[in-house]
Formats: structure tokens, sequence, C-alpha cells
């Protein structure tokens, strides 16, 4: 069968099905989805937020803001605030709240309790997404994050760091780490400033294509000669080395108008700032459709001196009551909003087809706990921004009751992102009716 | 059926040489009824990545720095069933091959380096001024703020002053950029709430330099008072210098292709550093396969060096590269072969490639020999990469990389700079290798007095300062022992106030192998925030009434009390971080009472935990993998080992090379 013949059959099937898709909300998502592909963005802050100076006290449109949510303001029509959703599957009686709400943050599932080397995990949201859709863009997703990781192993009550460094996983046993770095984001996104010929540069192109077709082979021989745990782990590199090898030759965001080459050595505020704006670049020249943000690890003690908060931000959570470190708590959680809503504000100010960058993409905002002293996975602290092309109508404030499992929430979004399934994670079995409006 | 042998010896002689001969055979072949483990395919980690394409390109590029953290397993990085890859890894090892090329053969520019001091940390000088809202360094009249750097290589470089002002009078506020003392720029500073970012651009030669931000023009009229607020002081270069081709070239290029002919020339190449790269020959297949990439550039039109370039690629971007890979032929236990016994020595002893004298020995059969690979190991223990014991092995048991974590809080230890941060890592490192790389007897690190200071840190100790430039060794009779250096002091403490809890949970983890079990359920970190004044001693007696908490608090509270006389960056105290009297008497239960640190640390040497934990934090990491229940006859048999040999830590490391574990591993079905 030649490849025209079978594209040309996918593309039927994908015609064909349509109107038999089960919802209103699936067939508006694709309508507009013609001019202008929907993008997903899983954001994460550490160490909970106070909610009490967070959840509004109305329901619906036009909800009121606290301390923490003041950096809305500008962006209040693009945000939803979400109250009362749970990931019930991080609660466990014993310590280890913030891997544990950290490991399954996106997967919805229970991680097992491990400094060792059987980790295990599902499968992230964002991960799913991916795979159903990241063919359609260079990077299949992006994970971006601002702390580096320590360089020694003590993490968390028991638990592995890669539970409290991650929040994408590819399968159980293969978290995704972060890029921290924003100049290698810049050339990973943009390709190195170089100084090559034309000439040069396709030379080497074909060495590289040489090069990982060989990698590829040599990879499936030695699997022939390993041990089943072996096998595993080449397993990881085979798969590595593919998706490597698709991007190979591409001439990437290059051709995007781009943006300055970052400076090194940046601040923490500067860092976030950055890494957000080659965020909403990569989503602009279409290089991802699905990327992940972590702006600490799993209780992060960054110190928040630049806004006159001396002391670590995990050991500030644990504040037993006392006014002093709730009112430090309260600042934080209102700069890391802040830096949120300039994420919006940044994406909804970028064209994009007929709207914003904003209009086909759907931001979630979480934390692993609710608050830091509570350590509670009960009523997490959710923002959503954008509406990804009709799934979602922003501006409101939604709530929910009974510890309805944030894994609805992903599911609604995987169904808006055209994924076939109907469950996510462990608990995730109904989507939520109410988001598009 | 294999032939079988019965005879009842009644001669003791007979007896006596047939168990000589078992004997001999076991000293061989290993103890067929022990079980040595198994060690998946073990990904390079970041340091073992740095220190290979170091000793195979002869470079000072540590391309690993920017690889995602590795992930940790049993307190180590180098465990092999934890260490993931992600497509991430993969485009930065082609990131990193490419730039290894470049700097082979010259092309490319000198990566430039940003160095950046923030004004108000202790690495800037100023004339006068203050720290400005924790972030920065107010300038209220005319006077300037400076910084030395070191600059290795001549070149244009810019010199960046993040600064903003407080505006008053009819003039913006004036910041002058001066370089050695001369005016280079004059910029206005118009901005108000945030730093903006100005900069210059100058060509600088090699050497040492001062840059300052200097306020020129002061304005005061009260309550009108302009003044310049000066964030941070950058400087990066150098810019725009192309590179020279690599000194140390011939280690790769190992033939002139002019001389012997451009395709024997490369073949030769993948040889030679193939088997580097390798940690073994390659196969002739192979060989071939990295012809094919220098031909398909080749015929392209590319170079002899573009040529190369993709052939070398393939080499570090090959699974035989990435990993150390160990197959299995067979289920059941087999001994390695050379190689496999090569590049584990190397990645154990120096975190690296094996070199080529190890290879040979590999290559003649001659490492099978337990004998020569003892007095391998012997020998790499003398070279200076057993460095990397300090670094990676010590760095992750005895905290040495642990300092790196220290974050005291600007505003409650104005003291603290980079500067005495750098001080106390190179400190423990000292002291740690001092003891280690002698070959005393390991337990000396918890009661020697011999440690290393520089000015800094003489003075933050309290103690007189040492002669002339540098680090000193010094003898510090008051303050003995590796838990009394202040690195690890700072690193085991809240970022303002100390932690008996963090301290004592450490030492039993990591000293003794003892880690507490996290906090059982509903139990809050109470020291994070005692609600009224209340002795941290009493904090700590206050919790061990619930007997759900004393279970381990009991363990570790004492040892973390005997260090009460260190602060939250290791100074010397008599007043708590509550205002109480310190007192530094505690117990470990069921080994013994002291005061204070020297006591404390000559009571764990009495716990008979100590060398046990030793031998095992040292056979994990020698290994990559967790010690398993089938390893405990190993792990008895090395602590025996141990004692007899007055516990020397390098005895320890050639006892665990020779051991069945190190020397066998078992297979798994493919």
């Amino acid at each position: 069968m030649n490849i025209g013949r079978r594209s040309f059959l996918r593309g039927a099937t994908v015609a064909l099905a349509l109107p038999f898709l089960p919802s209103a909300l699936s067939r508006r998502t694709w309508a507009q989805a013609v001019s202008s592909p929907t993008r997903m963005l899983f954001y994460y802050v550490p160490n909970g937020i106070q909610t009490d100076w967070f959840t509004p006290d109305t329901v619906g449109p036009n909800y009121d803001l606290k301390e923490i949510t003041a950096g809305l303001d500008p962006v209040r029509q693009h945000v939803s605030v979400l109250t009362g959703l749970a990931n019930l599957q991080a609660e466990d009686p014993v310590a280890g709240d913030h891997a544990r709400g950290t490991g399954s943050f996106l997967t919805c599932v229970p991680i097992r309790r491990t400094t060792g080397s059987d980790i295990a995990n599902g499968i992230s949201v964002d991960q799913v997404a991916a795979n159903a859709k990241g063919h359609e863009s260079l990077f299949p997703s992006l994970q971006i994050g601002i702390q580096p990781g320590g360089n020694t192993g003590d993490c968390t009550a028991g638990y592995s760091c890669a539970y409290t460094r991650n929040i994408a996983w590819a399968g159980p046993t293969t978290p995704l780490p972060n890029l921290t770095d924003p100049i290698l984001l810049f050339e990973r996104l943009f390709g190195a400033e170089t100084t090559l010929d034309p000439a040069t540069r396709l030379l080497r192109a074909r060495g590289r294509s040489s090069v990982l077709d060989e990698v590829l082979a040599e990879t499936v021989t030695l699997q022939s000669r390993i041990g089943a745990g072996d096998r595993a782990k080449l397993d990881q590199y085979l798969t590595a080395v593919r998706e490597v090898e698709v991007r190979a030759g591409s001439l990437g965001g290059g051709a995007c108008a781009k943006g300055e080459m970052p400076r090194n050595e940046l601040s923490y505020p500067e860092h976030v700032s950055v890494m957000q704006e080659l965020l909403v670049l990569a989503l602009q020249c279409d290089l991802t459709r699905v990327a992940t943000f972590m702006l600490g690890e799993a209780a992060s003690n960054q110190t928040y001196d630049f806004i006159g908060v001396p002391g670590a931000h995990h050991a500030i959570s644990h504040h037993q009551g006392q006014a002093q470190l709730i009112a430090d708590l309260v600042q934080i959680g209102a700069w890391e909003v802040e830096r949120f809503a300039e994420l919006v504000a940044k994406l909804a100010d970028t064209p994009d087809g007929d709207g914003s960058l904003l209009d086909s993409t759907l931001v979630c905002w979480s934390s692993e706990i609710e608050d830091g002293n509570a350590h509670s996975h009960r009523n997490l602290p959710v923002l959503l921004a954008g509406s990804g092309n009709g799934m979602h109508l922003p501006g409101r404030h939604l709530v929910y009751e009974n510890e309805r499992p944030i894994a609805d929430l992903f599911l609604s979004l995987l169904q808006g992102f055209e994924v076939d399934t109907d469950t996510f994670g462990a608990d995730g079995a109904t989507p939520i009716a109410d988001l598009a409006g | 059926m294999p032939p079988t042998f019965s005879r009842s010896v009644t001669d003791p002689h007979a007896c006596e040489e047939l168990l000589t001969l078992w004997l001999t055979v076991l000293a061989c072949k290993g103890d067929p009824t022990l079980d040595p483990g198994r060690v998946v395919a073990h990904r390079l980690n970041r340091a073992e990545y740095d220190n290979t394409v170091r000793d195979l390109f002869g470079t000072a590029l540590r391309p690993a720095r920017d690889f995602p953290a590795d992930d940790f397993g049993v307190g180590f990085d180098n465990i092999a069933e934890v260490l993931s890859i992600s497509p991430l890894h993969v485009e930065l090892y082609d990131h990193a091959a490419n730039a290894l090329v470049d700097e082979l053969f010259g092309t490319g520019l000198v990566p430039p380096v940003t160095t950046t001091f923030e004004a108000e940390s202790g690495d800037v000088r100023a004339d006068l001024g203050s720290v400005w809202d924790v972030t920065g360094w107010v300038l209220w009249t005319e006077g300037a703020v400076q910084s030395t750097v070191w600059i290795t290589d001549a070149g244009d470089y810019t010199v960046g002053v993040d600064a903003f002002g407080q505006q008053a009078g009819d003039e913006v506020v004036r910041m002058a950029v001066r370089v050695d003392g001369a005016e280079v720029a004059v910029f206005d500073v118009p901005a108000v709430d945030a730093p903006a970012h100005h900069e210059v651009r100058l060509a600088l030669p090699a050497g040492s330099h001062t840059i300052a931000a200097a306020f020129t023009n002061e304005y005061k009229q009260p309550p009108a008072d302009r003044n310049l607020i000066v964030d941070r002081l950058q400087i990066t270069g150098p810019l725009d210098v192309p590179r020279v081709p690599s000194p140390s070239r011939g280690r790769v290029l190992t033939c002139d292709p002019a001389e012997i002919g451009e395709p024997e020339c490369a073949e030769q190449i993948a040889r030679t550093f193939g088997r580097r790269a390798f940690r073994r020959p390659l196969t002739e297949p192979e060989v071939a396969a990295k012809m094919r990439h220098y031909g398909v550039v080749r015929e392209a039109g590319g170079s002899w060096e573009e040529g190369v370039r993709a052939l070398l690629q393939g080499l570090l971007l090959s699974p035989y590269f990435v990993y150390r890979v160990e197959p299995d032929p067979w289920t059941g236990p087999r001994a390695l072969n050379g190689y496999e016994l090569a590049a584990r020595l190397s990645y154990f002893v120096w975190s690296s490639t094996p070199d080529d004298r190890l290879l040979d020995l590999a290559q003649s059969g001659a490492l099978d020999d337990p004998g020569v690979l003892a007095a391998e190991a012997r020998r790499l223990l003398d070279d200076p990469r057993s460095e990397a014991l300090v670094d990676n092995l010590a760095g992750q048991w005895l905290g040495v990389r642990k300092v790196d974590e220290a974050r005291p809080s600007a505003a409650v230890f104005p003291e603290w700079d980079s500067g005495l941060h750098a001080s106390m890592r190179t400190e423990i490192a000292a002291f740690v290798g001092n003891v280690l790389r002698s070959n005393r007897s390991a337990l000396e690190l918890f009661t020697t007095d011999e440690t290393f200071v520089d000015a800094r840190l003489a003075r933050h100790y309290g103690i007189p300062e040492p002669e002339g430039e540098g680090f000193a060794a010094v003898r510090i009779p008051e303050r003995p022992g590796l838990l009394a250096r202040a690195g690890l002091l700072s690193a085991l403490a809240y970022p303002t106030r100390t932690s008996p809890v963090i301290r004592g949970s450490w030492i039993l983890g990591n000293m003794l192998c003892a880690q507490p079990p996290p906090p059982p359920a509903g139990v809050l970190p109470f020291e994070d925030a005692p609600s009224e004044p209340v002795s941290m001693r009493e904090q700590l007696a206050q919790h061990r009434e619930n007997p759900a908490c004393a279970s381990c608090h009991d363990q570790m509270d004492g040892l973390g009390l005997a260090l009460e006389g260190y602060d939250a960056i290791g100074r010397s105290r008599t007043v708590d971080d509550y205002g109480f009297p310190v007192d530094t008497t505690g117990e470990l239960p069921n080994v013994g009472s002291f005061d204070g640190a020297a006591e404390m640390q000559r009571t764990l040497v009495s716990d008979p935990r100590l060398p046990a934990c030793m031998v095992k934090k040292v056979f994990t990491y020698a290994l990559g993998r967790a010690p398993t229940a089938t390893d405990d006859p190993a792990l008895a048999q090395l602590g025996t080992q141990f004692a007899a040999s007055g516990y020397r830590f390098e005895d320890l490391v050639l006892d665990v090379v020779g051991s069945q574990a190190f020397r066998w591993r078992s297979g798994e079905a493919p």
C-alpha cells in the first residue's frame, strides 16, 4: 500500500468518525481545532496553598479575589477557580504527603513507597495526551522546571527522589526529568546559535541520521544478549533514541520568530519568568502541544528573601497556626499566583489563528497538597485557565462535592483533547459536565 | 552426564591436599554456593560521564553538569536499577558529543562564562551604603561597590550591572561602571521599582580585574534624596574568541591521514578510540558500522574531519558507551571477563573509564588473576583520579556533597557568603580525603583533630589564621571529627536555625545504617514553629512523651543535641536559637552517654554498627546495587576482614574488589 493512500484513508476515518462523537463538547473542539490545535499545560506549585486566603466566597462568574488570588485581577475572565477536587490516591496515614502528592499529581494512582530501585507509578495525564497527539508536533511533550535537583539522595520520608522531582511519567518506572536551564531549553527549542554554512549543516544531519539508525540497530541486537531486567533499561534507551530520531534533521523552531537567547545566571524570579516565556514561545511556534511546568520540587525549601520572606518555603509551610508564618505563606502564594497570571496574560496577548493562544490552550494549575500544615489531598487548590478550543468556559468559581476525584477533571481534558478513553488514573470515571459552561 | 568421582579418602595428607586444591578453586573460581548478585545495565551517571569524557578527550568540559539530576537509590546516585533515561538525556548526549568534537578539532568559539556577584553578598566590597530590602545594596551617597574576578582567556567581555534608583531632583540617577579603576561607561538609571540591566563590552587581558558600579550624582534636599541601588555585578566572556585545536587531540586522533591514508586513519581511530569508549575492542561488524557513518559524510562531500566527527558521535551515542553492559549468556553465576572487571574497578575507584593499561591487562587475560586485580586496585587508589572516592562515595555517604545544599538565610546570617561556603566544601573534602586516602583507620574520621582551614574558615572557627594564602593543615583539639565540620553542620540545619532532629537522623542513617522511619500518622514536625519560647531540649523532651515518637527520637535526639554547641552555620555558641543556654548532654541507647560533639563521636566509634555500616556503604557503592539478604555472608566476611585490617579504608576497598560479588555476576534468562 502506498503512503498517499494510507494517509488518505486515515483522514477519511477521522472525518467519518466525527459525527458519532458522543458530546457536543467534542464537536465544538473539532470545529475550532481546524484553525488552531488544542494545547494542554500542567503547572505545579510546591507546598500547597492557604485555601482560606485563596478560595472565593462567591460561586459562578465574577468571583471575588482573596489575598493570594489578587494577582488574577487582570486575567480573571480567563481563569476559573475549582474548589473541592481531591487526589485520594495520595492519601496514606504515614508521612510522605509531599512525595505522594507530587508523584501522583498527574497520574492519580498510588505510588510505591521506596527509596530503592523498585519505583512504581502510573502514566501521567500529559503523557496520555502526548501519546495520542504528540506526533503532530516536533516535541510530543516538554517538561520544564526551575529546580535542577539536589546532589544527594535524601528526599522525603522513605520515598525516592523520582517522585519528588518529576510530575511527568511516561510509564510506571520512567519519570521524565525537567529541563531547568534556560539556555539549554532555548537551544533545544530553536537550535543552537550557529555560524555553520548550510552545506555543513546538511552534511552533519546526514551523519547524525546514520548514527541514530545504527544506535537503534545496536540497541536491538544488544537486547537479545541480556537478561530481562537489563532489557527493560535498554527499552528506555530505544524509546528515547526513536523520539530524538523523529526530530533529527528538522529545522525545529528555527523557522518561527524566536526570542532572544536568555542570559545566564538568572535570579530565581527572573528564571521563572524566562522559563514561562520560553514555554509560551514553544506553544506559539507549535513545537509542542503538551507541557508540564514545575515551579519547584516537592517540599521545596526555596527562600523568598526577595519579597521579604526569609526562611525556607517548606519549613514555613508547617505554620501550626502561627500568624506570622501564615502571613509569610500568603505572601509566597500570592507571588506564585502572580507568576501564573503573568503566564496567562502572555498567552492571552499572543495572537494565534483568529484569536489568541489562550483560546486554544488549557492551563491547569495546582499543588501536591491542600495546605502545608495539614497535608491533605482532599481540597486541592486548582486554577484552570484558557478555553482549550471550547473545552472550558473560563472566569468562574466551580465547586465540587464529595471529594470528587481530580482524575475526573483530567479525564474531561483528555476527552476534550480527543483521546479515546473513558477512564483515567485509579478513580477518574466521570467527566466533569459543567466545565464547558 | 558429567563424570562423577567418588573415592574414600583415608590418607590425611591426601585430605589436606584436596582441601587446599578446593580452596584454590574457590579463590580463583568462586564459591558456587554464594550468589554474587546481579547488576543491570548501568547508565553512566553525571559524575561518571564527565570523568569518562575527561579521560577520553583530555577535556576540561563538564557536559554532564547540564544533564538532569540523577535518580538516587539506597543513598547513592550510581545504583544501576534506579538510573533511568529519557529523550532529554539522548538530546543532551548528542549536544555533548558535538561540543566535545568541536573542542577536539578547534571549531566553534570558546564558550563564554558568566560570573555573578550579588551586591548584598560578602563577595562584593562597598565603600559605603547598606543592604537594601535583602536583595541589593543601596549607595546613599557617592560611592561604589566592587568585586574582583579572575579571567583565564583574554578577549572581549561584557560587564553588566543590574541596578535601579530612588529618583530625586532634576537629574536621573547616574551610574559609572569602572574596570580596574578606569571608567568604561556611564549610564542613566531611570528604573525605580525593579533592577534594569546595563552592560558594556570591552577587551580585557587575562588575569585579575576589579569591576565596580559607582553612584556619581548625589542629590539630597531632605526629604528628597537620590540614591543608586545595585542588585548585582556580572561579567560574561570571552566573546567571539575562536577555539584552537585541543592540545590533547593526539589522544583521540592517533594517526595522520596524510601519512597512512584517510579511510585507514579513520578506521584506526574507530579501533583505538572505540576500544576506550566501549571499554572493550570493537567487533569487526561494529568497526564497519562506525566506518559507514564516516562514509556517508564523505560521499556527501564532507571533509575527513567531518567524517571522523560522525564516527566519534556514533561511538558516543552507542548504548555500549552510555551503559556499562554485562551480557548474560546463561542463567546462573559466571565470572566476569577481564574487560568487565576493568570497568567495574575503574568506575568504583575513579568513577571513570579504564585506562589503556587496564584494558591491556584485560586483553592479555592477566586481570583474571586475583593477585593482578588487587595490584591494579592498589595502583588505581594511588592515582589522583581516586579523588573520585571522596567526591562521590564519601560525597554521598559522609556528607561532602551535602555541604552544597546549605542555604542559610541571608537575613539571619549576614556573615554567610559564597566564599565561606566554598571554604567549608574544600575543608570537608580535604578532611575526609586526609583520613581515607592515607589508608588510616576509617574510625579516625570521628576522632582526628587534624583538618584544613583558610583564613576565612579560621575566623569562622575562632582559631588563629594560617600563614600565607589558601588552605593549611591545622589541629583544632576542641573541635575534632567529621560531625563538627562547619559545612556539614550548616547543611544539616534549617535556613534560620539548627535542628537536632535533622542532624541526629542523618547520623543514624548515614553512619549507623539505622535510618529512622518517617514519623507516624498525624504527627507534625513540631520543632518548625514553637509557639512560645521553649528550649530546643525541652521541646524534644515533650515530643518524646508520646510513645509513638519516642521509639525513634530516643535514638536520634541525643546525637543531635550533642551538636547544639554549633549554630546553623557551624559556629561555636553557648546560647541556643531560642535564647537558652546550650546543654550538649545526651545518650545513644544501649551504647553510651556523652556531653558534646567530641564525646558523642567517641561513643559512635564504640558502636559496632559503625564499621558494619561502613562496609555496607562501600559495598553498595562499589557494585552500584542495593545489598540483599543473599549478600549477608559476603558482608559479614568483609566486616571480619575490615576489623582485622584495623579498619583501614583502602584495605576495605581492596577486599571489596577481591570479593566474589565484585568479580562475578548472576545471569538471568534473556
